[in-house]
């Protein structure tokens, strides 16, 4: 089963899980930092973000991956995330 | 690791290559050494020095240059002023009222075994949204370490302290930095609350001591299943607000020690603890032993050296035979509708007495006829939104005149805490601006005045 998403599917999803019905897709920059910025998204945010990741791709926050931090940073950081933890699971 | 003073560490109390933090660097833990720091606090003390003046803003986001600037601003004898966030707008404006500021990442000088010296200035929002300044000695910030070991000190375990909350709020000021460099364990430089750190913060074999926030407690066993953790956290406190017994309850499972939750505010400091487990007795909170309580009018009021003399709190509070208190709720959580009085922590808690209630929070709607609304968080699969509302409903009429039933309610997956662990009025009653949303259903609420089958 692919599991990969697009950074707009990826925006839609921040959209809906963090209630921000306010905001489009396309206010949303690939790179812009999510939660330092002009997003105003606050730590909580970020947790609620990485909880509903979990729960919808399956995707396992590891002890060993330091990169981590830098993946929970921007759309496009998320979007290599969910791809490479679903590759994992998949074994592709 | 012995005890000091904080206002005589820097006079041979630690060792050059004893470790004061943890860098979480993307090749590993990092061991920070004692050496490294003096250097940096004698860095920003020089800088204080040359550049003069009495009120210093001490504005570094990182945890180590934070902990090392409060500390070279000290032995310069310096009133240190702690901001309630990292804003511009706000840094700007504690900026131009202060006489110089430290902020990014600091330098290094040659170490001085100096003594510390000069105070603190915590600012906190404030209920009324301006900012708002409470001031701290350093004699005070010392007494409240002094009685934080004396009470919690066996509990800390030799792992660094982790701490998901912020390093410049009264509670993370003392719990991650203060405390630590007087007992003498190394802090985690990096914040664990975020999503992309915290499994690493906790994946070390040394236990560690958590310091976090019921915002976080309920929702990273959520993130990371505790049970994968190598060795379960030594020692986890809590402050900010009550925990959820069934969010302790979960930790528990894992750390038998149970979560220690601090109550107290900045202007108090720490006033009192508990450490929820089955025993029923154990909601009830233990004056810390440097505080005098009296309950004037279902209030609490508190005197220390660190408060002053009677500080009334914006809690109710009833006191047990035992010496010990129980939180009845913000003082400003009973309303009155129609000329009835509501307590909104007991319909909150007759409503978490319910099955299929997880957690409860009510809040009082403003409008044309003003009412309350109903935040609830269902433990599992939820039946239709009618026959869920109706089922509470039912409960409730069961204690409460139909004035004090919520007429709206809404069922997200967690109620809406922000940053700082609050569950605040504002954020609860923006819940019912938005369409109630599909979850359970989307049917809407039976309109107000229907009457109960």
């Amino acid at each position: 089963m692919g599991m990969a998403i697009t950074a707009l599917e990826m925006k839609q999803f921040i959209i809906s899980t963090l209630g921000l019905e306010e905001l489009t897709p396309e206010a949303i920059g690939d790179e812009e930092p999510l939660f330092a910025g002009g997003l105003g998204l606050d730590s909580i945010d970020a947790l609620e973000l990485a909880i509903a990741l979990r729960k919808r791709f399956q995707v396992q926050l590891s002890e060993q991956d330091s990169s981590l931090k830098e993946h929970f940073s921007t759309v496009r950081g998320l979007v290599e995330f969910v791809a490479r933890e679903s590759r994992g699971l998949t074994g592709a | 690791m012995s005890f000091t003073a904080l206002a005589r560490l820097f006079q041979g109390a630690r060792s050059p290559g004893h470790p004061v933090a943890i860098s979480l660097d993307p090749g590993g833990a990092v061991p920070r050494t004692w050496a490294e720091f003096a250097a940096t606090a004698a860095w920003a003390a020089d800088r204080a020095r040359r550049e003069g003046g009495r009120r210093w803003l001490l504005a570094c986001p990182g945890a180590w240059d934070f902990a090392a600037g409060l500390m070279g601003l000290l032995q310069a004898g310096r009133t240190v002023v702690l901001p309630p966030n990292f804003q511009p707008g706000t840094l700007a404006g504690l900026a131009r009222e202060a006489d110089g500021a430290l902020a990014g990442t600091l330098g290094q000088a040659e170490p001085r075994a100096e003594a510390l010296d000069g105070g603190l200035e915590f600012w906190t929002s404030g209920s009324t949204g301006e900012p708002k300044c409470v001031p701290r000695s350093l004699a005070q910030a010392e007494a409240e370490v002094a009685m934080l070991e004396r009470t919690f000190g066996r509990l800390l375990p030799a792992g660094p302290v982790v701490g998901t909350v912020p390093h410049h709020h009264i509670y993370g000021c003392l719990f991650r930095i203060l405390w630590p460099l007087a007992a003498g364990r190394p802090f985690l430089g990096e914040p664990a609350g975020d999503p992309g750190l915290f499994p690493r913060a906790l994946a070390g074999t040394a236990p560690v001591t958590l310091v976090a926030s019921p915002a976080h407690l309920s929702r990273l066993p959520r993130l990371l299943d505790l049970e994968d953790l190598p060795v379960p956290p030594g020692a986890i406190f809590s402050s900010g607000g009550p925990l959820a017994a069934a969010d302790a309850a979960v930790w528990r499972r894992r750390a038998p020690g149970g979560v220690v939750e601090i109550y107290g505010s900045t202007e108090t400091g720490g006033i009192a603890w508990r450490n929820q487990g089955p025993d029923p007795a154990s909601a009830e909170w233990t004056p810390c032993d440097d505080v005098t309580l009296a309950f004037e009018a279902g209030a609490l009021v508190v005197s220390s050296f660190r408060a002053g003399p009677g500080l009334r709190m914006e809690d109710a509070a009833e006191p047990t035979a035992d010496g010990r208190f129980r939180l009845l709720g913000r003082l400003d959580r009973i309303v009155k509708l129609e000329e009835k009085r509501i307590s909104l922590p007991e319909l909150e808690a007759a409503l978490e007495a319910h099955p299929w209630v997880a957690r409860a929070a009510v809040v009082l709607l403003e409008g044309v006829r003003p009412g309350l609304g109903a935040v609830v968080v269902l433990k599992g699969a939820a039946p239709d939104r009618d026959v869920l509302v109706r089922a509470l409903k039912d409960h409730l009429a069961a204690r409460f005149e139909p004035i004090a039933l919520p007429k709206r309610w809404r069922f997200p997956e967690e109620l809406p805490y922000d940053a700082r662990g609050k569950l605040t009025p504002r954020t609860l009653a923006e819940l019912f601006q938005a369409p109630a949303g599909p979850e359970p259903s989307a049917r809407p609420c039976p309109p107000p005045g229907d009457p109960l089958p």
